[in-house]
C-alpha cells in the first residue's frame, strides 16, 4: 500500500497529472520542483514525492500507467539501498556503480529529447499556420481484385527470369565473397522509389551480379509488399509487372490510388498463392 | 527574368516541394513540343526564388525552403481565414508524447520501438502507429538484433511539418546524435518490458 503523505502547499501546486508524458517526465517535474540537482537525487525524498503523486492520481480516480507503478518500484528499491549501511550489501554489489547512476543517466538523456521535443513543438506551430496546395483526391477505382491481378506465381515466375539472366551474366564474371541483408536491400528499395514512384520488376535487378544479392532483394521486396510499403501490378495477364511504391498519406488521409490504373491489379495480402 | 513567371506558376501548382534542379530541368526542357530556355542554370533559379520570395513578402502568400525544395503556403497570420475555409477549427498537431517519440526518432533514426521506449521509458506503440499514419516516419528497414526489429526514419514529410529543409537544420543536432541511447530491455530477459505491456493493457483508457 501506497503510503498517504501531506505535500506542503499541494493545492497550489495541483499540476494536471495527465499532462505528464510518462514516469520520467514526472521525475523531472519533481526534481524541478524541489530544486534539486539531477547529479545529487536525494532518493528518499524524491522516493516520497513520487509515490504521493501516484497517490494523488488515485484518489483522483485517474488511471495509472503501468510503467508509473514500475518507477515507484524502482525508486523504492533505490531508497532501500541508502538506508543499508555500504558493509551490509550483499558481497557482489559493493564493488558495483551506485544503481541510482543508471536512473540519472537515463533522466538526462530523457530531459534532452524533451527539450527537443518541445522545440520541435514550436516550429510546428508555427508551420501549421502554414497552408500548402495537397494532391487532390482520386478516388480508388474498383477493380482491385480483376484479372489482371498479380498472383505469387506470377511474381514467382518474373523472378527466376531475373535470376536466370543473372546467371548468364555472372559466367563471365567475378567470384566475390560478399554479404547482402534484407535490411539493406529494403533500405535500397525505399531509396530507389520515392512514394507513388513505380519502376518495372526487372530494372530493379538490373545492375545486380550475383544470385544472393537477386534473392535477398526478392525477399525485401516481399517484406515491403507484406507491410503494404509496396504494390506490384500488372495490367494484364503476361504483361510486365510493375512494382510501385505506396504514396504517403497526408496528414492521416491514405492517398487513393490515382484512376489510370483502373482495371489493374494489386498484389495484397489475400493474393492468389 | 522572362522566365519568372513560368516558375511562380509550377511553384503554385505544385503539391510537393520542388527542388532548384528540378525547376531548372522543367525550364530547360521546355513544354511538349515547345521552346524551353536551355541556359537556365540551378544558380539562376535559386536566385530568381530569393526575389519571387521578396515580391511575395507584403502578400497573402510566403515561399518557403523545406524538405530539400520551395514550395507556396498561405501566410501564417492568415491561419484563421484558411481554417476557416477548409473546416478545420485548429492546425493538426502533435501531443506532447508524439512530439516526444518524434524527437527521439528524428535524431536517433533508424531506431527501434525498443530503443525509443528505452529513452521515454513508456509503451511507444500507440504513437509510432500514429506518426506511421500521418506519413511522418516510415518503416525503413529491419534491425540485426535479436528478433530482427522493426527500425523507424523520417519522411520528407516529417521534413514539411516542422518546416525544416534537411535534417541537419534539427536544432542541437550535434550533441543530440551523440547521446548514448540506454540500452533496450535484453530479449533473453524481458522482465521489464512484459510488465510494462501487460500493466498498460490492463489499464483503463483515461
Amino acid at each position: 500500500m501506497i503510503p498517504m503523505l501531506e505535500i506542503p502547499g499541494s493545492e497550489a501546486l495541483r499540476v494536471e497529472l495527465n499532462a505528464f508524458t510518462g514516469p520520467l517526465d514526472l521525475l523531472l517535474h519533481l526534481i524541478r520542483e524541489q530544486e534539486m540537482d539531477i547529479y545529487d537525487i536525494r532518493m528518499e525524498k524524491l522516493t516520497e514525492q513520487y509515490l504521493a503523486r501516484l497517490d494523488q492520481m488515485k484518489e483522483e480516480n485517474l488511471a495509472i500507467a503501468g510503467e508509473f507503478l514500475v518507477m515507484a518500484a524502482t525508486l523504492l528499491y533505490l531508497k532501500s539501498r541508502t538506508l543499508l549501511p555500504v558493509q551490509d550489501r550483499p558481497p557482489e554489489e559493493v564493488e558495483e556503480e551506485d544503481p541510482k547512476w543508471e536512473l540519472i543517466r537515463q533522466l538526462i538523456e530523457y530531459r534532452k529529447f524533451k527539450e527537443a521535443a518541445s522545440q520541435l513543438g514550436e516550429r510546428e506551430a508555427l508551420h501549421s499556420k502554414i497552408f500548402g496546395r495537397v494532391p487532390e483526391r482520386v478516388s480508388a477505382p474498383k477493380g482491385m481484385q480483376g484479372p489482371g491481378q498479380v498472383s505469387m506465381f506470377d511474381l514467382v515466375w518474373a523472378f527466376q527470369k531475373v535470376l536466370r539472366s543473372v546467371e548468364d551474366r555472372s559466367r563471365v564474371g567475378r567470384f566475390e565473397d560478399e554479404k547482402f541483408t534484407v535490411g539493406q536491400k529494403i533500405e535500397f528499395l525505399l531509396d530507389r522509389l520515392s512514394p507513388g514512384e513505380e519502376v518495372l520488376f526487372e530494372d530493379l535487378f538490373r545492375s545486380m551480379s550475383s544470385r544472393g544479392e537477386v534473392v535477398v532483394t526478392f525477399l525485401a521486396m516481399l517484406e515491403l509488399i507484406r507491410l503494404r510499403q509496396l504494390a506490384a501490378i500488372q495490367d494484364g495477364p503476361l504483361q510486365p509487372i510493375r512494382i510501385r511504391r505506396t504514396p504517403e498519406g497526408i496528414l492521416g488521409v491514405p492517398s487513393e490510388t490515382p484512376s489510370s490504373v483502373e482495371g489493374t491489379g494489386q498484389l495484397g495480402d489475400n493474393s492468389a498463392v | 527574368m522572362e522566365w519568372a513567371r513560368i516558375l511562380e506558376a509550377l511553384l503554385f501548382a505544385a503539391t510537393e516541394p520542388m527542388e532548384p534542379a528540378r525547376l531548372a530541368t522543367i525550364l530547360r526542357e521546355g513544354p511538349e513540343g515547345g521552346q524551353g530556355w536551355p541556359e537556365v542554370k540551378e544558380q539562376d533559379i535559386r536566385d530568381e526564388l530569393a526575389q519571387l520570395s521578396e515580391r511575395l513578402a507584403p502578400r497573402g502568400l510566403i515561399l518557403r525552403e523545406v524538405a530539400g525544395g520551395f514550395r507556396i503556403g498561405t501566410a501564417p497570420d492568415l491561419a484563421g481565414w484558411v481554417a476557416k475555409l477548409k473546416g478545420v477549427t485548429k492546425p493538426p498537431r502533435l501531443t506532447p508524447p508524439a512530439l516526444e517519440t518524434m524527437a527521439v526518432i528524428a535524431y536517433r533514426q533508424p531506431i527501434s520501438r525498443a530503443e525509443i521506449e528505452a529513452v521515454r521509458g513508456v509503451d511507444c506503440s500507440g504513437t509510432l502507429a500514429t506518426l506511421e499514419e500521418r506519413g511522418i516516419i516510415r518503416i525503413s528497414g529491419r534491425s540485426e538484433a535479436p528478433g530482427r526489429p522493426i527500425l523507424y526514419s523520417t519522411t520528407p514529410l516529417f521534413l514539411e511539418h516542422f518546416g525544416l529543409r534537411d535534417l541537419e537544420e534539427l536544432p542541437n543536432s550535434e550533441e543530440l546524435r551523440r547521446v548514448k541511447l540506454p540500452a533496450p530491455a535484453d530479449p533473453a530477459g524481458p522482465q521489464q518490458e512484459e510488465l510494462i505491456h501487460e500493466t498498460v493493457e490492463s489499464a483503463p483508457q483515461s
